[in-house]
């Protein structure tokens, strides 16, 4: 496989594009953000932005959060440094981990913010799961499109005029450039979090097996409905100098907010993705079907910044990624499905030219492993039903 | 209020849904009379040079439409909308355009140039224009025409080239002309629709 | 550069769902051409896409017998969303039916099942332009089994040849299939014409659609491959180009 040069990404990294010296378009994209951003002048435009929307209704703002570094260093800065009231918005995918609750309530309780916690129906949930496994090969359709949906609702619910998200997509991939505004809106859904699916399409795809009523915090809201309500949503990450490592050494001074063991991640991470316990299979399915995962991105970050040497890099890539989660028992339980099944559903997803021809070691439980909760699984039979469905082409005819 | 003259067989919907997504005020108009009181005109044009000219002779455009030049309304010409603006094209011997650029329309000639152009292709621009405000030096845009404006010094802004460089972008006062299709060019044909509404 | 974008271009085919509403669409996958599964609601579908930085979309009604007029409206629906060319095939058999088309906002026609409809044809590439105008050969195995000359004979003795602005060559047996392009007709059209040539069927990952682009194509139809991996049209261009192929990477 074709690698960055510098930062040792794959071809098979979405939006990856590589120039005459082998250099990636991340590694380019970072030179112009390093070298031609004018920060202070998008600061400026951060500060117009607030000064709209400052006491206009309820809320000043909503901040969506996961209990993670960027939301949690997201949520600090709309208090402490732009002096704005927050409506902290959570949306609870169901694999919050204990620790990730602790930050969470740390976090909101030093800062003092009002905080709404949304958990959608696991019997929906678990069943979207294995729909968007079986036809994207990725299980987290649900909570990429409920993170994103959901707080606009509430946005559009309760008058709020703006919503404040952190890191822009332009940090890990090429879909915006730092130059282009990169709008947390409709097109952006489309192109980066709903892996082309949206509510309906899932309605439809499920046979309508759940109604329009039960999509509805999956559903992006309508454009129409948006510019109506004079919603903007925007990223702090297009307005200042994002720096994950700064970010969390910040929030764990002012905060106590804390990092974690994290699956198949080096423990100098531990302030990355703490906040879910599949995040270690969902990394597995990554490397399996592109052949890199969470440990290349964070080694890629790195060698960017040049904290690290090519060969370092590539050794702890080899030490860390690829490994069999613990979790996956958990995932596997949870779904109805065996390991040959799971084998097999994401042999199908595999993108080229990765050939997934690798020996897989296994990996060590983490700490809390025992507290990942076993929820109500989808039985057996069932998940075989709808795998069977699935294969042989459900169109009624 | 942006007049778009829907000329038979013209896409002019096209460009009123994409003036509508932009929230820009817009209306279709199929006669003359309704041309009074323009102060921004959009002329899309689709099919035979000949055909064009035929209805805005026949419905007695003309006339209206080059005083209302005269007098400084900006006009937007799109594709054939933009050839109409020639004196003449090689496509319908005998038919006059609108006589604003002293130009004649060419049609595309070569052993194995496909013909026509139909798809996406680049612009690269040679003079600044408010119109084409940010918009980055070489851009893509949709285009589909078996004729062309050759390039005029001093009134072509952008180039296209295929077998030879042709007029892609032309500007004189308040007209402007494009040979692609900004209601089918997606962000960067918004943007040019988005320039022209605030002209 | 005498050489135009090479083109991706996803394939929406729709069918009316099962429900109550006369007028409701779904989009669906088939498998050589038989229906497979439900890929969602055609606008939804067609937002997505254009999100997505799309060069065209072809938009198939796969009504087997006859024209639909409701179809029309999905057609106006679609353009007042779109700033991106449409193409739209569907059973369009005569050139009263073709206007309706076009005047739902239509860039081109693709004419599949009455491309030997030779008065019908004349009338849509003379009143709308011969770019407007898109042929598509829809053949299977056995279509095939004398061997590529022979079906490309047969196919020019049926006359379209200097009316279609486009051809569209789709083999059968490999739609959905995943197992790659079927190229053998290609490059007797390329030596032959200077039409450009889509092509679709069988696509499963980034080398096929790259094959096509250096066997000469001009666009690749997509539709299992979008609907069913987690890859994207952004994905594939980016890759595309790194491979060296003459495609778009941004607006």
């Amino acid at each position: 496989m074709k690698i960055c040069e510098r930062c040792l990404l794959p071809e098979t990294h979405e939006t990856i594009s590589f120039d005459a010296r082998g250099i990636c378009s991340v590694c380019q994209n970072r030179e112009f953000r390093n070298e031609q951003i004018d920060w202070d002048s998008r600061r400026r435009v951060l500060n117009g932005i607030i000064s709209k929307v400052k006491n206009s209704s309820d809320y000043d703002c909503i901040i969506p959060f996961s209990g993670g570094k960027d939301s949690s260093f997201t949520l600090y800065f709309a208090v402490r440094e732009l002096g704005l009231k927050p409506l902290v918005v959570s949306f609870d995918h169901g694999f919050y981990r204990p620790n990730m609750l602790a930050n969470r309530n740390r976090v909101v309780e030093t800062l003092g913010v009002d905080l709404l916690t949304f958990k959608p129906n696991w019997l929906m949930v678990r069943r979207l799961m294995l729909q968007s496994l079986l036809e994207k090969g990725d299980f987290c359709w649900h909570c990429h499109t409920g993170i994103f949906s959901y707080p606009m609702w509430i946005a559009i619910e309760k008058k709020i005029p703006l919503l404040l998200w952190g890191e822009t997509s332009s940090e890990y991939t090429s879909y915006y450039s730092y130059e282009e505004d990169e709008e947390i809106d409709e097109n952006r859904f489309n192109q980066i979090v709903n892996l082309g699916i949206t509510a309906i399409d899932m309605k439809m795809r499920m046979g309508d097996e759940f109604n329009e009523r039960d999509f509805k915090p999956y559903l992006y809201p309508p454009k129409g409905m948006l510019r109506e309500s004079k919603i903007r949503s925007v990223a702090l990450g297009s307005y200042i100098p994002w720096d994950p490592r700064e970010q969390s050494k910040l929030i764990s001074k002012e905060l106590g907010w804390s990092g974690d063991e994290v699956e198949g991640v080096p423990p100098e991470f531990n302030y990355e993705k703490i906040e879910c316990y599949m995040q270690g299979v969902r990394d597995y399915i990554k490397f399996r079907k592109r052949g890199y995962s969470r440990v290349s991105h964070l080694m890629a970050l790195e060698l960017r910044k040049g904290a690290v040497e090519k060969k370092a890099a590539q050794d702890v890539i080899s030490a860390y990624e690829g490994k069999r989660p613990a979790s996956l028992d958990i995932f596997l339980q949870m779904l109805g499905i065996s390991e040959t099944e799971f084998e097999r559903i994401i042999k199908e997803h595999r993108v080229d030219p990765w050939d997934d021809k690798v020996t897989i070691q296994i990996g060590k439980k983490p700490r809390d492993y025992e507290a990942w909760q076993t929820k109500p699984s989808l039985p057996a039979e069932e998940s075989g039903r709808i795998i069977q469905n699935f294969r042989s082409g459900s169109i009624d005819s | 209020m942006i007049h778009i003259i829907g000329a038979p067989s013209s896409n002019a919907k096209a460009v009123f849904y994409a003036y509508r997504e932009l929230g820009v005020d817009c209306k279709i108009i199929l006669s003359p009379a309704e041309l009074r009181n323009s102060n921004k005109i959009v002329l899309p044009g689709v099919g035979a040079f000949g055909a064009l000219s035929d209805f805005l002779h026949d419905s007695r455009f003309i006339q209206p439409l080059r005083s209302l030049l005269d007098e400084g309304v900006k006009l937007l010409g799109i594709c054939l909308g933009m050839q109409i603006l020639a004196l003449e094209s090689e496509e319908s011997q005998g038919h006059k355009g609108i006589e604003v650029f002293e130009l004649k329309c060419k049609k595309f000639e070569g052993a194995k140039l496909r013909v026509p152009h139909t798809g996406w292709d680049q612009v690269s621009i040679t003079s600044n224009h408010e119109v084409l405000e940010g918009l980055t030096a070489e851009f893509s845009a949709y285009f589909s025409h078996s004729y062309y404006l050759p390039v005029q010094t001093d009134l072509t802004l952008a180039v296209t080239s295929y077998g030879a460089e042709f007029t892609s972008v032309i500007a004189k006062r308040n007209i402007f002309g494009v040979q692609f299709h900004p209601e089918r060019s997606q962000s960067n044909g918004r943007k040019i629709l988005s320039n022209f509404a605030d002209w | 550069m005498n050489v135009l974008y090479r083109r991706l271009i996803p394939k929406i085919l729709v069918e009316h769902t099962s429900g109550l509403d006369p007028s409701a669409f779904r989009s669906i996958l088939t498998r050589s051409y038989k229906p497979f599964r439900v890929v969602g609601e055609p606008l939804s579908q067609i937002r997505i896409q254009q999100s997505n930085l799309v060069d065209e979309i072809m938009l198939i009604h796969r009504n087997e017998s006859k024209f639909d007029s409701s179809f029309c409206d999905l057609v106006l629906k679609s353009c007042e969303l779109l700033n991106t060319p449409l193409s739209v095939g569907g059973a369009i058999e005569s050139p009263a039916q073709a206007k309706m088309i076009f005047e739902s906002g239509a860039d081109k026609l693709v004419v599949g099942r009455h491309r030997g409809n030779i008065a019908l044809l004349e009338d849509v590439a003379s009143n709308h332009g011969v770019q407007s105008l898109a042929v598509s050969i829809d053949y299977s195995s056995k279509d095939i089994s004398s061997g590529a000359e022979a079906l490309w004979e047969r196919e020019l003795s049926l006359g379209y040849l200097s009316l279609a602005g486009e051809i569209c060559v789709n083999n059968i047996s490999r739609d959905g299939q995943g197992v790659g392009v079927d190229l053998s007709l290609i490059g007797l059209i390329r030596e032959q014409t200077t039409v450009p040539v889509i092509v679709g069927g069988g696509i499963s990952n980034v080398s096929h659609i790259a094959e096509c682009f250096r066997m000469g194509c001009d666009g690749v139809t997509l539709s299992t491959f979008l609907s069913q991996s987690d890859q994207n049209i952004r994905q594939l261009r980016s890759h595309l180009s790194s491979l060296g192929i003459h495609i778009r990477t941004r607006n």
